[in-house]
């Protein structure tokens, strides 16, 4: 794994004039992106928006390393993840990557706390107990911990796409890509939920990279991009995007619930520290990143007094 | 039936009481089909919602378009008022709700279900083998030890799509969810699972079946609990008619290429025509000028030659310049498209011809540069001539012989010029009329693709608002054989335009449907499978997609297989009556995606240690003995393993605790305690 000296600890995802052509065979070629170079920083919630066929798609399978550039680089936190093997692809997808798809792809046998226990076991960090615990808090978050033992089609459609963010914000990604959140459900949950990732994004610093070509969702963001043929620019950003003031007693709700959530990833750090369980250099970035986030909710809470 | 129709279909019409309201509708197509040993049973449920966005309240009338289901079986789960069931064509119906109020800020749900006709688009194969035995059967015999083998087979059904005679894949992606209970222990799979999840005994595997494909999974027995029987829950599977995003892009690049191509081909031909107008008038210029010029008489005549002469030689000149520009801009349209899939013999012809044109008129723009310049030398000829008359007028009858041949040399060269016109402008005619029609199967190539985008997104079939409307004018049906009848023409009047038809259905008397043919390299050929094509029909109607229609020439079309022909085997003129489903489009009603998924779960059969008619006494005892060597060959590497894992645990344990650790979570106690205030 490379390091990039240059975007180090500043931007969860870069892509450096990153290209894409898909070879038809016979030697016809489409360029889908054509030397695209963006930087979202940590804690940024940014749109990219753009009609069908203007690459969004392959723009998003390559910040979500689903998919390789042509030419170009792809760095999350400050890792130049382009040449990665497909093993070490899916652990950056798993630990620093969540995924919210227009068709929540839940699984179906599944209930929405398993579903969401499920990234949590994959990573072997968590025990099945602390898992539990984890993702019920994450669901309380997402106002589903009256849902927890619903299967998906037992759940509207914006239930299910809150399952899939608490699936998706599961392991403290670095940033959570979005592919049309709000295009399987109607226009009032649509908004919800933009409206959830918003203050998630507010209050905690979570990083979203939301992918539409739904003017009315791009908006919401608080940086906006607009990707044509394959090329990328950068629009206004919107005038409102901090207008928006929250519930006094909504905000602390979610204040505990995030504490109780580094409660839990504290208590899993002493097990494996204690049980030897993790290698150092990752014990001390999971260690690094708590302490982050605790920071930041210290200062959120003292300074409301 | 079809007066019947008319009045049904006057009330399809979507009606809103006010122009403000933005209803938006949603619509959700779950088919679950349960396969138990050899019987399958399968439903359909249909969830339809009708949100108001709008201030004030909404007054919709609905036509939801049931295609494939058994009308018969259909139960109203849920709506405001029961809907009235009409049969437009073979399983082809619609359910219809006239005035549906929806209450502004507010949504109404529609559900329902029924029994679908048609087959899900995955086949699957199910097959059993203990110790590499095939079994069948809802119980199946095994003892402790025992390898037991699932193999799921997973066909794509749905069958090739049919375009220009080429048949096009459509690739499914299904996935697959394995429970496997306690007591089996997995040793091995074919395909590995999407996510192996430790803690859960689900396996998923996500698969992307062109064709077909196979998933093995092999297990061992290891525990058959108290009752001596492993229970094993039921295969599931799922998939989205949803495109998945590189199949979608794909075919929305091929069509924006289409329609670059589109673009190219419409600009050329503005400049074709801007050129044939532009020799029409050069042509008719050169003719009075032809005329003229033999009646010239010296000096003021010669005179006016001149002028006219000097005229004609400077609209040659724009004239070259003109078609100069003209193949540059054509050529520079030719290298903008850029086409993502191998083009076929139409295309490859259009762009040929395109190539040809501007090659053409490079050359033609040189010519007529030359010839101006020509001109412009005899105009200055003639000039000359004339006031060399003047001052010499005992010299000019000397010239007259002169003259007089030069006029003759001149007109020669006019007559030359305009003739070479004529060709051109015929020349230039028939490339307009080809680019007419090469516009016109590019249109069509674009219907096409934009068919199969829609088709896999779902929505052509389970369109919810429509219209029936019937055909104004007849069906054309022709004689072909022996007791033989052909139907490839419908004529089509009063069209709306922002009505997109759905379906083509054509309902026979006195006769019955033999078959379907399509027309490709100059031959109608019988199509073989018809779901490849969308269509259904039974003996006395027939559903055709219908958004390929081209009302122009009344031509029956299908959107991917062009031409098409109806065989209707009847001794006298058979009766023919046909109508067009419309989808309704409203500024102020959105209709979003249609989400179909389909479900399709396989009971597996109970593994068991009682064979039938006779209860073992010593039930996984006796299988023991002869599986003693197995347990300890596999007890060496597990042994092994757990060494290395102690080991590992022991080098890599810590003594005490990181105060850091501490620390922050005294941090986390103390604010939660602060914040419980």
């Amino acid at each position: 794994m490379r390091r990039s000296g240059m975007s180090e600890g500043r931007y969860a995802i870069e892509l450096r004039r990153v290209t894409k052509t898909y070879v038809m065979g016979k030697g016809l070629r489409v360029e889908a992106l054509r030397g695209v170079t963006l930087g979202i920083e940590h804690g940024e919630f940014v749109s990219i928006m753009g009609p069908s066929g203007s690459g969004k798609t392959t723009l998003l399978n390559i910040m979500g390393t689903m998919d390789r550039p042509t030419s170009g680089r792809v760095i999350i936190d400050g890792m130049d993840v382009t040449d990665l093997s497909e093993s070490k692809l899916a652990v950056i997808r798993r630990e620093k990557i969540g995924f919210v798809f227009q068709f929540y792809n839940l699984l179906s046998t599944l209930t929405a706390l398993d579903n969401v226990v499920l990234p949590l076991l994959l990573t072997g960090k968590y025990t099945e107990s602390e898992a539990r615990e984890r993702a019920t808090y994450l669901l309380e978050m997402v106002g589903l911990g009256d849902r927890l033992h619903h299967r998906p089609y037992e759940l509207s459609g914006g239930q299910q796409q809150r399952v899939a963010i608490a699936r998706a914000l599961a392991n403290n990604p670095s940033f959570v890509l979005m592919d049309e959140p709000t295009g399987a459900v109607d226009t009032a949950t649509g908004a919800r939920i933009m409206n959830l990732c918003k203050l998630l994004n507010r209050y905690f610093g979570q990083t979203f990279v939301v992918v539409t070509h739904n003017p009315a969702v791009a908006k919401m963001a608080e940086r906006m991009y607009y990707i044509r043929d394959g090329m990328i620019s950068e629009g206004q950003p919107p005038e409102d995007f901090y207008s928006h003031a929250l519930d006094r007693e909504e905000v602390n709700r979610l204040v505990r619930l995030q504490l109780k959530l580094l409660e839990v990833d504290l208590r899993a750090l002493r097990r494996l520290y204690s049980k030897g369980g993790i290698e150092e250099r990752r014990y001390n970035e999971y260690k690094r990143a708590i302490a982050e986030r605790l920071g930041r909710l210290e200062a959120m809470v003292m300074g409301r007094g | 039936m079809a007066r019947w129709l008319v009045a049904i279909g006057l009330l399809a019409v979507i009606c809103l009481a006010s122009a403000d309201p933005w209803v938006v509708v949603g619509k959700s197509v779950t088919y679950e089909y349960r396969v138990r040993a050899d019987a399958v049973e399968g439903s359909v449920k249909v969830d339809i919602r009708l949100s108001n966005k709008g201030s004030t309240d909404a007054v919709v009338c609905l036509a939801d378009v049931v295609k494939g289901v058994d009308a018969d079986s259909i139960v109203i789960l849920n709506a405001p008022t029961p809907p009235l069931i009409v049969r437009v064509g073979p399983s082809l119906h619609l359910l219809k709700w006239d005035k549906l109020r929806v209450r502004a800020g507010d949504e109404v749900r529609i559900e329902y279900e029924g029994r679908p006709l048609t087959e899900p688009p995955v086949k699957v194969g199910y097959h059993l083998f203990v110790n590499g035995r095939e079994v069948r059967g809802s119980r199946v015999p095994v003892k402790l030890g025992d390898e037991v083998k699932v193999a799921v087979e997973i066909v794509n059904s749905r069958g090739k799509l049919l375009v220009n005679g080429r048949a096009l894949d459509r690739p499914l992606n299904v996935m697959m969810i394995l429970n496997a209970p306690e007591g089996l222990e997995l040793t091995s799979y074919s395909v590995p699972p999407t996510s192996p999840i430790p803690g859960l005994s689900a396996k998923a595997w996500l698969l992307r079946v062109n064709d077909r494909t196979w998933v093995n999974v092999t297990y061992r027995v290891k525990s058959m609990g108290s009752w001596g029987e492993v229970v094993q829950q039921p295969l599931s599977l799922e998939c989205y008619l949803t495109p998945t995003p590189d199949e979608l892009s794909v075919y929305k690049t091929q069509a924006e290429a289409l329609e670059r191509e589109l673009r190219a081909v419409n600009t050329s031909l503005m400049i074709v025509r801007e050129v044939k107008r532009g020799l029409s008038e050069g042509a008719r210029a050169l003719r009075s000028l032809n005329i003229e010029v033999p009646k010239a008489k010296p000096p003021e005549e010669l005179l006016k030659a001149a002028r006219g002469l000097r005229n004609v030689s400077s609209y040659m000149m724009a004239m070259g310049m003109i078609m100069h520009n003209a193949s540059t801009t054509i050529e520079r349209e030719l290298h903008n498209v850029k086409f993502p899939v191998p083009v076929g013999a139409m295309m490859g012809g259009a762009l040929q011809r395109l190539a040809n044109l501007s090659k053409f008129l490079g050359e033609a723009a040189n010519t007529s540069i030359s010839m101006a310049h020509a001109l412009e030398d005899m105009s200055a000829g003639l000039e000359l001539a004339y006031y060399r008359m003047l001052n010499l007028s005992a010299e000019a009858r000397s010239l007259g012989s002169e003259i007089n041949e030069r006029l003759s040399s001149f007109r020669d060269a006019l007559m030359g010029a305009e003739h070479s016109m004529g060709l051109l402008e015929r020349l230039l005619s028939a490339l307009v009329e080809g680019e007419a029609r090469i516009l016109d199967d590019l249109r069509a190539r674009v219907r096409a693709l934009e068919y199969i985008a829609k088709s896999s997104e779902g929505i052509g079939p389970m369109v919810s608002f429509a219209e029936v409307r019937p055909i104004k004018g007849y069906p054309i049906v022709k004689k072909i054989g022996a007791d033989l009848w052909a139907l490839d023409e419908v004529r089509v009047r009063g069209v709306r335009l922002d009505l997109k038809p759905l379906y083509m259905v054509i309902n026979v008397s006195g006769g019955q449907i033999a078959g379907i043919q399509y027309y490709d390299s100059r031959m109608w050929r019988p199509l073989l499978n018809y779901s490849m094509a969308d269509i259904t029909l039974d003996l006395r109607g027939a559903v055709i997609p219908a958004m390929g229609l081209n009302i122009s020439d009344n031509m029956l079309r299908h959107p991917t297989l062009g031409r098409l022909r109806v065989l209707i085997r009847a001794r006298e003129a058979p009766g023919v009556n046909a109508l067009l489903l419309y989808m309704q489009s409203d500024d102020t009603v959105k209709v979003e995606r249609v989400n179909i998924r389909y479900s399709i779960t396989i009971e597996q059969p109970t593994l068991s240690s009682l064979r039938k008619y006779m209860i073992s006494e010593k039930i996984g005892v006796r299988q023991w003995s002869g599986m003693w060597w197995v347990t300890t060959v596999m007890a060496i590497p597990i042994a092994c393993a757990i060494l290395y894992l102690m080991i590992r645990g022991a080098l890599m344990r810590r003594v005490g605790r990181d105060a850091e650790v501490d620390e922050m979570m005294k941090r986390v106690r103390e604010m939660l305690e602060r914040t419980e205030t």
